[in-house]
């Protein structure tokens, strides 16, 4: 299974607001897409509203799973493919090892899925001596350079085209060049040889289709449609979530999908696929495997108030929005998922007390609400998590996360709600700050709890006299003078 | 019995959905626009040519930004002439050899560019073979060595200047993937104006034919592309880097 390294959240965060290249290729990402996908929204015939529409398409989808599920695999199973319910991880990645060991695979091409990063699939097929090959161009810069992803849908967006000449002059042999066309022919003739040759594809699953029977794939690379058509064995890894009812619905949702991924108004490829090849068509694969994960699924489902976040369909539009993931990146949020979308969807599957700080680090400005096609409330569940956080909870098995502040909070409502008490308080604090002050006026350090107060910045010392009491003085002076 | 976790799996879902038994919404998979849909099928099988040629119109602006040539033509011929010019002009990327695979579908066959292939010397394979195992595994490395693959379509979406292929015997996949150009060959009349009248037509298609959609069906918007090096546009990632589109106007 894939390592969370979401504990060390705030040494990757300063590590990204310090590396000039990602600031700069994470700016233009936003800048691109980001206001790409505002406009592509606007200039939707039915207006931004469509996100709506689509929202409530995907919540019946998710209320009614359980049917919809049953109707996929019935179909997919009266085609000739297998389906396969994993409960976990490690049920998941089992049967794609077996499914390759029958098949006596020794390639596998791999098209960019965060739910085989979810599972960990790369490492237990590396462990089982099987080789993976990674075949979006992003992905496969990251496994050459042994990294992880940092985007959902631009992977390799942290390297620059000087790192990446470098690697493929290493690695593929080639003269050094920093031109991106013919690093990409490069690739492209490095990964046709291991599609050609692969016994296997491994694939993701975008949004299934209940009603016909299929799962659908979308790529702009065509590496998915290489991955699903050409190896003799196709296994789709599909979030249990990613379905929806009927056919017609595809309409909204592709659309509003291309333009939340990329600001396209639509994705370059997409296919539907609903089981191996019929006997009469000399290509596609001779066996499907479609394999639905739950590995926490069912316990967002089950919890009324994150069920929400099942509509999510992974396009990558709140990380081209976030301000917080503009200035941190991918890395730091240290698992498959991140940007606003990791923040809430990492805590619930890892623990919410592990991943705390992906939380906690969101401003809850709302520029991921506004950004999601399927119009996500986003901030909500970031508050909703923090506040778990701050009181405990039972159910996600959540330990209050600083029972002092808990303490504090209590103490400091108490002092602000009586008038007497809060000026005592004032007063109090504005002998216990002064010696703080330095030349400039400015308090620079406070020592023991309140060190985070300042940091990374300058506070002002309390005023000598309150506002209130200033106003009540200039008012008594004026009726004075009046007089 | 061995049904691969399916029960327990589903079990849990219902568990998580807070209801004992099954709840299937009684609602699920009825169309509320099923009574429009005939109306909205007749609007578009019954659009006059002016229409049409309108939305051929607008299929040649949404083509522009995504890399994709629409060449309106007269005639099969004519296609058939432009698509030996491509063969002769490009030259094949993976090899010397320059070799076209086509569908085995009757608007390629009167395009009539076998005959002329064949004349000028270069390498046709048609996708009519028997598909058994070893059927397959040759019509792929065929269609790997070829340089052009030409296919025609089921429908094409005008506000996207989106193929719509759907497999089937003849009309394989790999020819619109694994060649360097694709040439799509479809009538003025398989346009469609948008995403909204292609489902209806697919949905259509479903009811007169249940297993209509049981094959492969992709979706294709422009060459082959990417931007994961710097954000900077790529034509020819993995597919196919050029795509050229003939529509058939008649005569």
């Amino acid at each position: 299974m894939t390592n969370l390294t979401a504990e060390k959240y705030r040494e990757e965060a300063i590590r990204g607001i310090n590396d000039p290249v990602l600031q700069k290729a994470l700016a233009d990402l936003q800048m691109r897409l980001g206001r790409g996908a505002e406009e592509a929204y606007r200039n939707l015939p039915e207006g931004p509203g469509l996100r709506r529409k689509a929202h409530e398409i995907r919540m019946k989808a998710v209320l009614n799973l359980d049917s919809l599920l049953e109707r996929l695999s019935e179909k997919i199973r009266s085609r000739g493919g297998h389906v396969f319910f994993a409960k976990d991880a490690h049920e998941a990645v089992k049967y794609c090892l077996d499914t390759a060991k029958r098949n006596n695979v020794r390639l596998a091409v791999k098209g960019k899925s965060m739910l085989s990063e979810e599972i960990g699939l790369n490492d237990a097929f590396a462990a089982a001596g099987i080789e993976v090959a990674e075949t979006d161009l992003g992905e496969y810069i990251i496994q050459l350079a042994g990294e992880r992803p940092s985007h959902i849908i631009a992977p390799a967006i942290h390297k620059t085209r000087n790192e990446i000449g470098l690697l493929f002059s290493e690695k593929l042999g080639i003269p050094f060049t920093t031109d991106p066309g013919t690093l990409t022919k490069a690739a492209r003739k490095a990964l046709r040889e291991k599609f050609l040759s692969a016994q296997m594809g491994i694939t993701g699953c975008n949004i299934a289709c209940a009603e016909t029977g299929h799962i659908t794939v979308v790529s702009n690379e065509g590496n998915i449609r290489m991955s699903s058509t050409l190896p003799k064995v196709h296994v789709a890894l599909m979030g249990m979530e990613r379905i929806t009812e009927r056919l017609s619905d595809h309409d909204i949702l592709f659309r509003l999908l291309s333009r939340g991924a990329a600001a396209q108004k639509m994705a370059g490829y997409v296919s539907y696929i609903g089981g191996p090849r019929p006997a009469d068509q000399a290509d596609g694969p001779d066996e499907f495997h479609l394999v639905i994960i739950d590995n926490g699924r069912a316990k967002i489902l089950a919890d009324e108030e994150f069920r929400e976040m099942l509509c999510c369909i992974r396009c990558g539009a709140c990380l081209n929005m976030c301000p917080v993931y503009g200035k941190i990146g991918g890395h730091a949020y240290g698992y498959a998922y991140s940007g606003p979308v990791g923040a809430v969807v990492t805590p619930l599957l890892k623990g919410i007390n592990r991943a705390k700080d992906l939380c906690l680090g969101e401003t809850l400005c709302g520029a991921c609400r506004d950004a999601c096609p399927v119009d996500i409330d986003l901030p909500r569940m970031l508050l909703l998590l923090r506040s778990k956080l701050a009181d405990g909870d039972l159910k996600w098995d959540v330990r209050r996360e600083n029972p002092a502040e808990k303490i504090m909070y209590g103490m400091w409502s108490g002092i602000v709600s009586r008038r007497w008490t809060y000026d005592v308080m004032l007063g109090l604090s504005r002998k216990v700050l002064k010696p703080f002050a330095g030349k400039d006026g400015m308090i620079s350090s406070l020592p023991l709890f309140m060190k985070g107060w300042t940091g990374s910045r300058d506070m002002k010392p309390l005023a000598k006299e309150s506002f209130i009491s200033q106003w009540r003085k200039r008012e008594n002076k004026k009726g004075n003078d009046e007089r | 019995m061995n049904d691969n976790g399916q029960e327990a799996f589903i079990g849990n879902i219902r568990k998580a959905l807070g209801s004992g038994g099954k709840r299937a919404g009684p609602d699920l998979y009825c169309r509320q626009t099923d009574g429009k849909l005939p109306i909205l099928i007749d609007g578009i099988l019954s659009r006059p040519h002016s229409e049409r040629l309108g939305l051929l119109e607008k299929m040649t602006d949404a083509a522009k930004p995504v890399n994709i040539n629409v060449i309106p033509v007269k005639t099969p011929a004519e296609a058939g002439d432009g698509i030996i010019k491509l063969a002769c002009e490009k030259n094949p990327e993976w090899g010397d050899a320059k070799i076209v695979v086509l569908w085995n579908h009757p608007l390629i066959r009167e395009t009539g560019v076998e005959k002329s292939l064949s004349g000028l010397g270069l390498g046709v394979v048609f996708s009519d073979h028997d598909a058994g195992n070893n059927g397959r595994e040759r019509f792929i490395k065929e269609s790997a060595d070829a340089f052009i693959g030409v296919t025609s379509a089921d429908y094409c979406v005008a506000e996207t200047a989106t193929l719509v292929l759907k497999a089937a015997s003849g009309r394989e996949r790999s020819v619109s993937l694994l060649p360097s150009i694709h040439v799509a060959v479809i009538k003025l009349e398989q346009i469609v104006a948008d995403f909204k009248e292609l489902y209806a037509l697919l949905d259509r298609d479903l009811k007169e034919n249940p297993e209509a959609l049981d094959g492969c069906m992709t979706f294709i918007t422009g060459p082959s592309k990417t931007a994961d090096i710097e954000a900077t546009m790529v034509h020819g990632a993995h597919g196919p880097r050029e795509l050229y589109i003939y529509v058939l106007t008649g005569a």
